[in-house]
Formats: C-alpha cells, sequence, structure tokens
C-alpha cells in the first residue's frame, strides 16, 4: 500500500512543477490588461473542439487560435462575458462550455449524486425508524403467543442447538 | 516457449481452483446465516437471563431485551427453515458452474492469448514509418546524369520513359507523371505510355483518380478496350465516386476477360467482394469466373502490370527471383514457336539483361535483328549491347552491327563515330575522314563533342 | 422481497456497465450541430476561381443544395472530392463550397487537379464564416433547404454509404 501512494505523490509534484503549458501566443494578447484577464477567463471555459479535452487558452490548434482571437475581438467589441459565451454556443453548441449547463440532458449529471443522496439517506432513515419501532414495541414485551413459539423453539434448540452454537464458535 | 506454456497452464490452474474451492465444498458446510444468528440469539437470550438474575437488568429492561431478541430469533428459525429447504436445491447448480468454469476459463485464457497476446505478432504502430526505399547511389547518379541530358536534349522519347519509370520505381509519383506526360506527347498518345502516365497521377494523388487520370484512362481504353490496368483504375474511380455498383461491374467485366492465373485475378475478386459486401450483394452473385489459364499470361501484356508489381512486392526475394524467372522463361518457349515477333525478342533481351543473364539478352537481340533485319532501332539495341567499355577494341560482331546500321541508316550518329573511329585506328584515314565529316553535319551546332572531333578530322590530315 | 434488494447493487452495477459500453462507444468526433435546423448564417464570401461567382447566404436559398467545407491542405477533402463530383455531375445536386483557410492559388491548383464540382465557392480565407458554420475541421458537408436553412450536418469526409443512407434520401425528401 505504501508503494501508491509514494508514486502518486511523486506524479502530484510532477505535475506541480510542469505547470500549465500556456498555448496563448503574445500577438493575440490584448493591449488592455483588464480585458485580457476577462478573455483568458472565457477562454479556459470554452473547449477547444478539436482536440476536445483541453480549453481553447491550453491548446495549440489552429481552431483553438481561432477562437481565442474571436473572443478577444467580441470583448473589444464591448460583448460582456455571457454575450460571448453565447455567440459561441449558437454556432457550437454547450458542447463548447467546458462547464455544462443546466439543461435537462444534464440533468443526471447535475443532479444524479444528489438523488444518490437521497435515496440513501431515505433507506436509512427508513432502517433507524424500523429499529426505533422494534424497541417500543419490545418495551411491551412478547405476546402470549410469541412467548409460546419462542419456548417450543428453545425446546428443540436444547435438543440440537448444541450443534449449531458449537458450528457457531467455529464460524468465529 | 514450453516453459511458457508450462507457467500459464500452471496460472490458469491455480485461478480455476481458486474459484472452484467454494464452488464444490459440500454444502452441509456453508453454514446459512440464518441458522448462525440463531445460534447467536439463543445465546443472547440466555444471557439476558442470566443478568437479570445477577441484578444487572431490571426486570423492566430485561423484558424489553428478551422481547427484541426474541422477535429476532423468531425471525431468523423462520429463515432457517426456508434454507433448510433451498439447500439442497442451490446445491446442484454450483457444481454445474463448476464444470462450465473450468472448461470456459482456460478456453477463454486461450482465445485472447492467441490473437491479441503473442510476441510474434506483427506490431501494431499508430503510424507505420515511411522511408522510401533505399537507393543505390548508382541509379541517383544515372538518373541525374538523364535528367541533365534531357534539360540538353528535350525531345528524348525513349530517356522520358526511362526517367519516368525511375521517378515511379522511387515513389517520386508526381515527377514521374509529368516525365511520362512528355513522352506521351513525343510519342503522340502512346497507349502504354498514356497508361503509365495516369497510373502515376494516381499514385501522386494517394491513390485518388482524379479527372486527367480517369481521361487519361478512358483514351487507353479507347485505343486498346483490353488494357487491365485501364479497366481496373476506372473501376477504381467509380468505386471513389460512390458509384460501387459501376465498379463491381467494371471489375466483373474485367475479371471475366482475365487468365485465372493472371496476377490481377485474387485482388480483383477482393475489390469486388469488399464492394459487394458494402452494398450488401452475395459476391458470389457478382464475381464471374475468369478466363483458363493461358500460358504465359503475365508477359503478354507487355511487362508487368502495376497489380503484377503488387502482388510480388508481397513475395520473399527469392520468390520473386523465381517468378520472374517464369515469367520470362514462358516467354522465351513462346518465342521459339513465333520466332518473328521481334517485340517479344526485344522484351525477352531487356528481361535478361535485367536478370543480369548479358549472353542470353545477346542471344535474344540477335534473334530480333533476324526477325527483322530491317529495323534500325533493332540494330542499335544489340549494337548498344555490344558496345566497347572504354579504350577497348571493338569486337567484329560490334563493328558488322554497326556497319548494317549505317547501311539502313546512312545518318546514324553512332554508327558514323565507331566506324569513323575505327578507321582511323586502322590507318585508313580517308574513310575515317569521310565519317567523321558527315557524323559532323548530322550534330547540332552547340554539342559538345563537335569540337573534339574536328580536332581528330585535323589530325586526320 | 430482501432476495431482490440483495440483487441491487448487481443491477446498478450492470447499469452502469451498460451506460460506459455505450458512452465508450460513441464517437467523440461526432458532435451535435448547434446549427440543425436554422438558417445559415449571414456571410459573403469572394470568388476564387475564374468563373465560379462567390458565396454569400443569399445564393443558398431558392434551391436544395449542398455546402462542402474544404481545404487543399486537408487529404480526407480529395478522397471525397471524386464523390461530390459524381454528386454535381451525375446526380444534378448544386454543391457550394467554403474554402477553408486556405491560398487561393493553393485551392485553385487543388481544383485543377481534382476538377471543380462546385457551382459556386466562397473563400474564406482566416476561417471565420467557418466559425458562424460551427465548422470545426474540414472537410465538412451540409445540406441546405430551400429556405436557406441547415438541415444536415455531415462531419469528414463523405463516404459511398453516407450518401446513399442520409445524404441522397435527404435532399430527396426535400425536394419534394
Amino acid at each position: 500500500m505504501r508503494l501508491p501512494a509514494r508514486i502518486l505523490a511523486a506524479a502530484g509534484l510532477a505535475t506541480l512543477l510542469a505547470g500549465p503549458a500556456f498555448a496563448v501566443l503574445p500577438d493575440e494578447k490584448l493591449a488592455d490588461p483588464a480585458l485580457e484577464a476577462r478573455a483568458r477567463e472565457i477562454s479556459q471555459e470554452l473547449r477547444c473542439l478539436v482536440c476536445q479535452n483541453q480549453s481553447i487558452d491550453d491548446s495549440n490548434a489552429p481552431l483553438a487560435r481561432d477562437l481565442r482571437v474571436l473572443v478577444r475581438e467580441r470583448l473589444a467589441a464591448g460583448d460582456s462575458n455571457g454575450q460571448v459565451l453565447q455567440y459561441l454556443t449558437d454556432r457550437y453548441g454547450d458542447f463548447v462550455l467546458l462547464k455544462p449547463p443546466v439543461r435537462p440532458y444534464t440533468w443526471v449529471l447535475w443532479f444524479g449524486p444528489f438523488a444518490l443522496l437521497l435515496v440513501a439517506g431515505a433507506g436509512t432513515a427508513f432502517y433507524l425508524r424500523n429499529r426505533r419501532s422494534e424497541a417500543v414495541q419490545a418495551a411491551a414485551g412478547l405476546t402470549a403467543e410469541e412467548e409460546a413459539r419462542l419456548q417450543a423453539l428453545l425446546a428443540t434448540d436444547a435438543g440440537d442447538g448444541a450443534g449449531d452454537e458449537t458450528d457457531g464458535e467455529r464460524r468465529r | 516457449m514450453i516453459g511458457f506454456w508450462l507457467a500459464a497452464a500452471a496460472l490458469t490452474a491455480v485461478a480455476v481452483l481458486l474459484l472452484l474451492r467454494p464452488l464444490l465444498r459440500p454444502a452441509a458446510e456453508m453454514l446459512p446465516t440464518a441458522a448462525f444468528s440463531r445460534g447467536i440469539y439463543t445465546d443472547q437470550l440466555a444471557e439476558i437471563e442470566r443478568d437479570l438474575g445477577r441484578g444487572l437488568l431490571t426486570p423492566e429492561q430485561a423484558r424489553a431485551a428478551r422481547a427484541e431478541v426474541g422477535r429476532r430469533l423468531l425471525a431468523a428459525a423462520a429463515e432457517a427453515d426456508k434454507a433448510d429447504k433451498g439447500r439442497h436445491v442451490t446445491a446442484g447448480p454450483s457444481r454445474k458452474l463448476a464444470m462450465v468454469l473450468t472448461v470456459l476459463l482456460p478456453l477463454a485464457a486461450l482465445g485472447l492469448y492467441l490473437p491479441l497476446g503473442r510476441p510474434d505478432l506483427p506490431a501494431v504502430p499508430f503510424a507505420s514509418r515511411t522511408t522510401g526505399p533505399q537507393v543505390p547511389p548508382q541509379v541517383l547518379q544515372a538518373m541525374e546524369r538523364l535528367e541533365r541530358s534531357l534539360k540538353d536534349n528535350p525531345d528524348n522519347l525513349e530517356g522520358w520513359t526511362l526517367l519516368g519509370g525511375t521517378y515511379a520505381a522511387l515513389g517520386r509519383h508526381a515527377d514521374a507523371a509529368e516525365a511520362y506526360r512528355k513522352a506521351v506527347g513525343l510519342s503522340q498518345g502512346n497507349a502504354e505510355l498514356m497508361s503509365a502516365f495516369a497510373e502515376s497521377l494516381t499514385n501522386a494523388a494517394d491513390g485518388i483518380v482524379g479527372p486527367e487520370a480517369q481521361s487519361s484512362f478512358e483514351a487507353v481504353l479507347a485505343a486498346d478496350p483490353g488494357d487491365a490496368r485501364a479497366r481496373y483504375y476506372l473501376g477504381i474511380a467509380r468505386q471513389q465516386a460512390g458509384d460501387l455498383q459501376g465498379a463491381i461491374e467494371r471489375w466483373a467485366a474485367l475479371l471475366k476477360d482475365s487468365p485465372a492465373d493472371a496476377p490481377w485475378v485474387e485482388p480483383l475478386r477482393q475489390r469486388i467482394r469488399a464492394a459487394a459486401e458494402q452494398i450488401g450483394v452475395d459476391p458470389a452473385t457478382v464475381t464471374p469466373s475468369p478466363q483458363p489459364p493461358s500460358p504465359p499470361p503475365a508477359m503478354a501484356e507487355g511487362g508487368p502490370t502495376a497489380e503484377q508489381m503488387q502482388s510480388m512486392a508481397a513475395m520473399s526475394p527469392e520468390q520473386r527471383q523465381g517468378a520472374i524467372r517464369g515469367m520470362v522463361d514462358g516467354l522465351e518457349a513462346r518465342l521459339k514457336d513465333n520466332p518473328a515477333d521481334v517485340e517479344g525478342w526485344l522484351r525477352l533481351a531487356r528481361a535478361r539483361s535485367v536478370l543480369g543473364e548479358p549472353q542470353a539478352a545477346l542471344d535474344a537481340l540477335r534473334q530480333a535483328t533476324r526477325a527483322a533485319p530491317e529495323r534500325v532501332d533493332v540494330w542499335l539495341a544489340l549494337a548498344q549491347s555490344l558496345a566497347p567499355a572504354e579504350d577497348q577494341p571493338s569486337s567484329p560482331e560490334f563493328l558488322e552491327t554497326m556497319r548494317t546500321v549505317l547501311r539502313l541508316d546512312a545518318d546514324n550518329p553512332q554508327a558514323l563515330y565507331y566506324l569513323g573511329e575505327q578507321a582511323a585506328a586502322e590507318g585508313r584515314t580517308e574513310a575515317a575522314r569521310d565519317l567523321f565529316t558527315r557524323l559532323l553535319a548530322q550534330l547540332p551546332p552547340d554539342a559538345p563533342i563537335r569540337a573534339d572531333l574536328q580536332k581528330r578530322l585535323e589530325a586526320l590530315r | 422481497m430482501k432476495r431482490l434488494l440483495l440483487l441491487l447493487p448487481l443491477v446498478l452495477f450492470l447499469g452502469l456497465v451498460g451506460y460506459f459500453a455505450v458512452g465508450l462507444r460513441h464517437d467523440p468526433s461526432v458532435l451535435p450541430s448547434a446549427m440543425i435546423d436554422k438558417p445559415a448564417p449571414d456571410f459573403a464570401l469572394g470568388p476564387v476561381l475564374d468563373g465560379v461567382p462567390g458565396l454569400s447566404s443569399q445564393d443558398l436559398k431558392g434551391q436544395v443544395s449542398l455546402v462542402n467545407v474544404f481545404a487543399s491542405w486537408c487529404a480526407p477533402c480529395r478522397v471525397e472530392h471524386p464523390l461530390l463530383t459524381r454528386l454535381a455531375r451525375e446526380q444534378g445536386i448544386a454543391i457550394n463550397a467554403i474554402a477553408y483557410k486556405d491560398k487561393p492559388e493553393a485551392t485553385r491548383t487543388f481544383l485543377a487537379q481534382m476538377g471543380n464540382p462546385f457551382s459556386r465557392i466562397g473563400m474564406d480565407q482566416d476561417g471565420r464564416v467557418a466559425i458562424d458554420w460551427g465548422v470545426y475541421g474540414v472537410p465538412e458537408t451540409y445540406v441546405i433547404d430551400r429556405q436557406g436553412r441547415i438541415r444536415y450536418r455531415h462531419v469528414g469526409p463523405l463516404m459511398p454509404r453516407d450518401v446513399e443512407e442520409k445524404i441522397l434520401p435527404m435532399i430527396r425528401e426535400l425536394s419534394k
């Protein structure tokens, strides 16, 4: 168990040391640092459609570059962040967003974990309620009929129950 | 290897045993949970009694505890009864399951190993490296010389044909196409050259039969409706255009006309099968039977085709050599029956010299001159094979050949040159001067050899 | 009932396996288009080939057509070219083209070699119009209806099967 932990730590260290790869080229940058910061922020939320698991901010693909330039142009033209994202989702669909929006077809993704939590909670509550009602009933003691069956059972166990008991011992 | 199989078998056996142990354990030994908990509850009831006796529990508490445990015991007893009834039923399937596992597990392991894991499987690289063919430096030098001479003398049909063939062999298909284009122009539409041109165009376009290649192949077919290469590629053009039905029809027609032992028959069949499956047709219904094999079919069409080359490329060097030799011998046998076939003899001579049999090549060329004593090019071909190495005296046969050439073509520069040189060497000054003067008249004004010749003429005075 | 509950984890597990199996088979390069059933974006691109006009959104109205986005540097475009040529010449389908991020000379050479099946070709040198179309890699082919709306999008080279099973039936349906 120790070895994997060490490997994991080493891998983590390596990624830290590697740092992010900067794909944004100097000639793309906007003069206004505030706008450039917004552009970087938006770029990190946009998927590079060619490489798919990188943001356009990280990708060297030509299309990613075109999109980065486009984002900066829209910002320079006075678009809000939301308008820029909308501009691109109009053309490429929600898939262009790295963070999936809440839509009916992403409900499972967004609410699935909560639904699971809810089900598990309900199950636990149900189990605990059962336990409590057992305790409440227990306080009232056994009914005459149950007492009779229990006695009958114990009487038979006295006959062959010893075997069961040794079995139990062995299992433990 | 045996060691590996033993180890693999041992590991598989261990895996099977691990799986079988729980399955084959006697059913009685497997204590159902219900019976187990029943024992515990009985113990707990006894304990409650004891604790009550010792005064650790109030009667109130003892009653509640006894009720809770007692109910659980009753439930467990009911469960155990049910399990008792089921126990004998479950014992059966587990034995069956064990048997199935014993058989299936090793089979599955083998089934995965043989197609995926064997070390002698070919590697599956992401992209096979494209290294060009290894070219001997002499070939490159010869090619450069040829390129230079064609720059000076662009009307040399043979030169362009040779250059095209060399480029094609080196995989420089675009260059090959351009060389062949010149050759086609010079030959005024020779079908064989046009076919080679179109094939190079196709190869240059990564196998796409573009519009120019297509119209060239169509022109080839117009000249020679039986040309297998053109028919094959025009089928490919239909396939690339998405007309699989049309492609199949063309290929099927070609297959029907081909001798069964033609080397393109098998690739053709595969193409038809793939296309038929793609459009959901039973390949058997669209694949005709080829013609009966005709000896020797390969050389009958004028040199090996691309298909032939392809199937040969798949052979080992020895096999290839054998296949080529077989074809060449077949050609020779056929020529013995039909000695008037000049082209056949010439082809045989080329093949023999490629195979490194210069004597056999010479014999074939002599046969060719016998078949066509009036053709200058045939005599010249013979002369070329007989030509003396530098600083060596010319053989009598060579000189005789040259004389024949000169008789047929009084202006032939080679004949004039060699015969002139021979005359000079023998001291026949008059004859030498006459021959060299005639040669000078033939040469273009900027020929590099002119100055040299002038000098020699002066010396002969 | 209790027995069935015991099977629940197994059922959940199998459900997940099925879900992942479907997910892994799903080709990630086939992305849904945001443009389906929407009008083609407004654009106007200049010509690149003598005698072949450029392409604008107005040209897409009035007839069912294909729009092919191609580039001379794209190998799959070469592969699908004979197929497009046949569709234009033999099936009489109007095919327009957007030449994507290419030098005009290179485009002209490509069309000279491969033939020109396109009625109109717009030169999109900076790829901006292609972004408006939602293009993320050439070749892509769109089916446009009479109203100039995008009805179908094919990513990658057209194959005979795509044409027989999707494109041609779609065009037939739209041409009714």
